[in-house]
């Protein structure tokens, strides 16, 4: 089909890379943000920011969990750590939605409810779409391993084209240098996350070794990885449940270090166990300590075996991708890998699709590309904007709104959708790359601001005074980013448009001929 | 389509609807066909890899994902589409049956 190895990967790197890359893209924005969920989760709940100080109280915030969800069989607290001194908590009644609350460390008392920064994680791992999302990032994962690969195969001066950047002539050069020079900047970060990214949720999509080593039986697979076993249920009620505080306590005094959750399992049977899980905040793979009490007595039994060798492995490469681990200078190395993933994905697709819509209009035919174009304005230029828009609708919104979660997200969808529009209806006649980076822009400038005025104890100046920089840290990156987006909307002000329109770029009509090996690199003379 | 004998890239002058089932056919091959193999690669791995069960399982899923890599590139550097489509047929087909027939072996501890 193609006659050299190279030009095969070539082949396969376009559309491997094509197929995905707007949902890539989605998935990387997603990610980079995520990389500090907590935080966007904190500066989400002005509630948390004038806390007193004092020592947590588990035992309260598990009677409101408990409150929320009667019929839970096994709760999760989340003890207040250095990202978020919030208590967490997580339960799922059988039939109901998953519930998953932020509660006062004090008093246990219920925080108003956000999406957070925990809305770009979901958005990351499942698109917002459930079980068929996992499916679909996954496939997109693997795609991105696949055109990753590919581009390595084709590119055989990585070396020399990292130091090529040619802005000036215009057009596809720059942006194909952009995508070259992003591509191998971040180019062992993006092998491990697509790996890593594709390998998380492995037990979801690649049952075939559960299928044979236990029959397909999914619960028991799980306890063994997790190296723990189930108590035995009793058929009566507890006689009472030990204090959560004096557990949390005993625990972090044992293991020397945080305490990752509380599991509260059979909370309504004599055999309550509560196990205490280690941070490992440390360690790259996370904690492997799990330590068990009796849930009425509080006594301590004994620690769990442990996760068997290979799920180390696997815990370690899944945290690798999860970043929990080395605190804020990892994260921030993450974020900025991720956000040159997210300049690779948006100039790939822009290579694509300006190469082709000139290719169609060198041949004189109709352009079926127009929509493509502006799907593509929608989607690149259109994300950031809704994201920022999101971190808007948590101020704007009344705290003591029902259901203001759910209309934090539908905003951030309703500011995409529309973004989408103005790309279709003002890409013929307009600059719509400029509307949207300038308004993101905008809303980026104005965000401290807006903070200041709407949470004037929560604002930049206000959480400088506190010294607390992970407020400060939110304000201060919207307006570096602020600035980021301001040059991406000045250079879009400029006339880079079509072949057509300049003719140094028009291309002979022989080479449209050649059009679908798009073999970047290879053709550079 | 474009398969030469002569063996240097031949102009095309227009995408036909041959090339874009030729594309489509590498595509569904590199995915589903991927899939296929390396789902029956972490089967027979289940059954074949020398370590405790739960570790054969864990370890045969990871290695899973290499394979279908592997087995992708395979498919788009193959020659024509019927060189990309029987090996994997074949490949799967046999790790798949193996893990079958072994599959009690498989399950021990």
């Amino acid at each position: 089909m193609r006659n050299t190895f190279r030009q095969s990967m070539a082949w396969l790197h376009t559309w491997a890379g094509l197929i995905v890359s707007w949902v890539l893209f989605a998935i990387f924005l997603g990610g980079t943000l995520a990389c500090f969920d907590k935080e966007l989760d904190y500066w989400m709940r002005p509630a948390l920011h004038q806390l007193k100080p004092g020592p947590p109280s588990m035992d309260a915030a598990a009677k409101t969990l408990r409150g929320m969800a009667p019929n839970a069989e096994t709760l999760y607290l989340r003890p207040p750590s250095d990202r978020d001194p919030s208590i967490r908590g997580f339960a799922f009644e059988p039939g109901k939605p998953y519930i998953d609350v932020a509660l006062n460390p004090r008093d246990g008392a219920l925080i108003p409810p956000t999406v957070g920064g925990n809305f770009f994680f979901v958005l990351h791992y499942n698109l917002q779409a459930g079980t068929l999302g996992i499916y679909l990032v996954g496939l997109a994962g693997m795609l991105m391993l696949l055109a990753l690969i590919s581009g390595v195969i084709i590119h055989r001066r990585v070396f020399k084209d990292f130091f090529v950047f040619r802005p000036r002539p215009g057009g596809q050069r720059a942006w194909l240098d952009g995508h070259n020079l992003t591509g191998v900047l971040g180019l062992p970060f993006h092998l491990m996350i697509a790996y890593t990214g594709v390998i998380i949720m492995m037990s979801s999509y690649m049952t075939a070794g559960v299928q044979i080593g236990y029959r397909g039986d999914m619960a028991r697979y799980y306890e063994a990885l997790s190296g723990t076993s189930h108590p035995v249920e009793q058929h009566r009620p507890p006689r009472r449940v030990a204090s959560l505080d004096k557990i949390l306590g005993d625990a972090v005094q044992r293991l020397g270090g945080a305490v990752e959750y509380l599991e509260i399992e059979h909370i309504h049977d004599a055999s309550i166990t509560i196990s205490a899980l280690s941070a490992g905040n440390d360690e790259v793979a996370g904690g492997r300590r799990n330590l068990i009490y009796d849930g009425t007595e509080g006594s301590f039994r004994g620690e769990s075996e442990g996760p068997p060798t290979a799920y180390r492995t696997y815990q370690f490469l899944s945290g690798l991708h999860r970043v929990q681990f080395g605190g804020a200078a990892i994260r921030w190395l993450y974020f900025l890998l991720g956000a040159t993933g997210c300049v690779m994905l948006a100039t790939a697709a822009q290579v694509w699709i300006e190469k082709r819509t000139r290719q169609v209009e060198a041949a004189g035919l109709r352009s079926g590309y127009g929509l493509v174009r502006a799907l593509n304005v929608g989607v690149i230029a259109g994300m950031p904007l809704a994201s920022v828009s999101l971190l808007w609708a948590n101020r704007l919104l009344p705290y003591e709104l029902a259901g203001r979660a759910g209309m934090e997200a539908q905003s951030f969808c309703a500011i995409w959708l529309l973004a989408t529009i103005w790309g279709v209806l003002r890409l013929r006649h307009g600059k719509p790359w400029r509307d949207l980076f300038g308004t993101t822009a905008a809303l980026l400038f104005a965000l401290p601001l807006m903070n200041a005025l709407t949470q004037p104890h929560s604002s930049l100046l206000a959480s400088i005074a506190a010294r607390d920089w992970v407020l400060a840290g939110i304000d201060a990156t919207a307006l570096a980013f602020g600035l980021g987006f301001a040059w991406l909307a000045w250079t879009s002000t400029r006339p880079r448009q079509l072949a057509s329109r300049d003719p140094r770029m028009a291309p002979p009509r022989s080479s449209v001929a050649r059009s679908e090996a798009a073999l970047p690199a290879v053709e550079t003379p | 389509m474009s398969e030469t004998s002569s063996g240097h890239l031949k102009r095309r002058t227009a995408v036909t609807p041959i090339y874009r089932l030729a594309v489509a056919s590498r595509i569904i091959a590199a995915l589903v066909g991927g899939y296929l193999v390396a789902y029956a690669s972490a089967a027979l791995l289940t059954v074949v890899l020398p370590m405790s069960r739960i570790n054969r399982v864990v370890t045969a899923s990871l290695l899973s994902f290499v394979v279908w890599t592997v087995v992708a590139i395979g498919v788009f550097a193959a020659r024509n589409a019927w060189r990309s489509w029987w090996p994997l047929l074949a490949g799967g087909g046999v790790m798949l049956v193996l893990a079958f027939v072994f599959r009690n072996y498989g399950m021990r501890p």
